[in-house]
């Protein structure tokens, strides 16, 4: 192919688009270290204090909750930027689809919850997803409905 | 869609779920991967797995869509089964609820998320 087209050769992929990949023996291991480093910064949050959920234990947040409204710009910006996470994050998941139902004219418990998110993913910074080499596959499903 | 009691709602996710199974299979096989044990299901409610078993005429199922049950259609013919699973195993339970921390933490793990450096789950 390299005759053909001009190309380079950079060896095994260890940086794309915020992802950082780690390979070994067994497989290769993503993570969202940087990523989310820069995003902790971006919201001036480098120094709060650490979580061990990303929500509250039975939380509701509804969207007229009777609290001031806050900036809008900021939290919608904030939800795109963990939109970007869930990727490797699947334990967010859930808190980030529930934030982003109050886009429109969120209010300061809400961005209390989203900042919550944050201080959870600065004491996970070194977690990501790892795949394993294997050579059998088996799928299985999970259902449940609440 | 409105379900009325809870074991219908929680058989028509069933169903829902099984209905991307399928799909997954069949991409997965075309993949050459080849699974010959059946895919497993795992739900946490007993009567959607009576009902997917049973289709003895219940007063309360009767007027449940025809297509939910095929459930059922699926596990004689597309190697689906379905397995009953205590809600505290639930893997789905983190895509849907907030959780306290060692549930979260436990769960957290068996998806297969894990902290760099102590790589060997998954």
């Amino acid at each position: 192919m390299k005759d053909k087209f001009e190309m380079n050769e950079l060896g095994l992929l260890s940086y794309f688009v915020d992802m950082e990949i780690t390979w070994s023996e067994q497989g290769y291991f993503l993570c969202q270290k940087r990523f989310t480093i820069k995003l902790l910064n971006k919201f001036a949050m480098e120094n709060y204090k650490l979580v061990s959920t990303p929500m509250v234990l039975g939380q509701k947040l509804m969207k007229k909750d009777g609290a001031p409204k806050t900036d809008g710009k900021a939290y919608r910006r904030l939800v795109g930027n963990l939109l970007y996470l869930i990727d490797i994050h699947p334990d967010i998941v859930f808190v980030v689809n529930y934030l982003s139902r109050f886009m429109q004219g969120p209010s300061q418990i809400h961005f209390v919850a989203a900042k919550r998110v944050l201080r959870y993913l600065k004491g996970t910074l070194k977690f990501g997803m790892h795949f394993m080499k294997s050579s059998s596959i088996k799928l299985i499903g999970f259902s449940n409905s609440d | 869609m409105v379900a009325h009691f809870t074991a219908e709602a929680e058989y028509i996710t069933t169903y829902m779920v099984a209905k991307q199974l399928i799909w997954l299979m069949k991409l997965v096989n075309d993949m050459d991967f080849d699974q010959r044990s059946p895919t497993e299901l795992f739900c946490d409610n007993t009567s959607v797995i009576a009902i997917s078993k049973d289709s003895v005429f219940h007063d309360r199922t009767k007027y449940m869509k025809i297509k939910f049950y095929a459930i059922k259609q699926f596990q004689q013919e597309r190697g689906l089964k379905l397995i009953y699973y205590t809600t505290k195993e639930q893997l789905a339970n983190l895509f849907i609820k907030p959780l306290a921390k060692d549930r979260f933490e436990a769960l957290r793990e068996r998806i297969g998320m894990c902290s760099f450096g102590t790589k060997n789950e998954c």
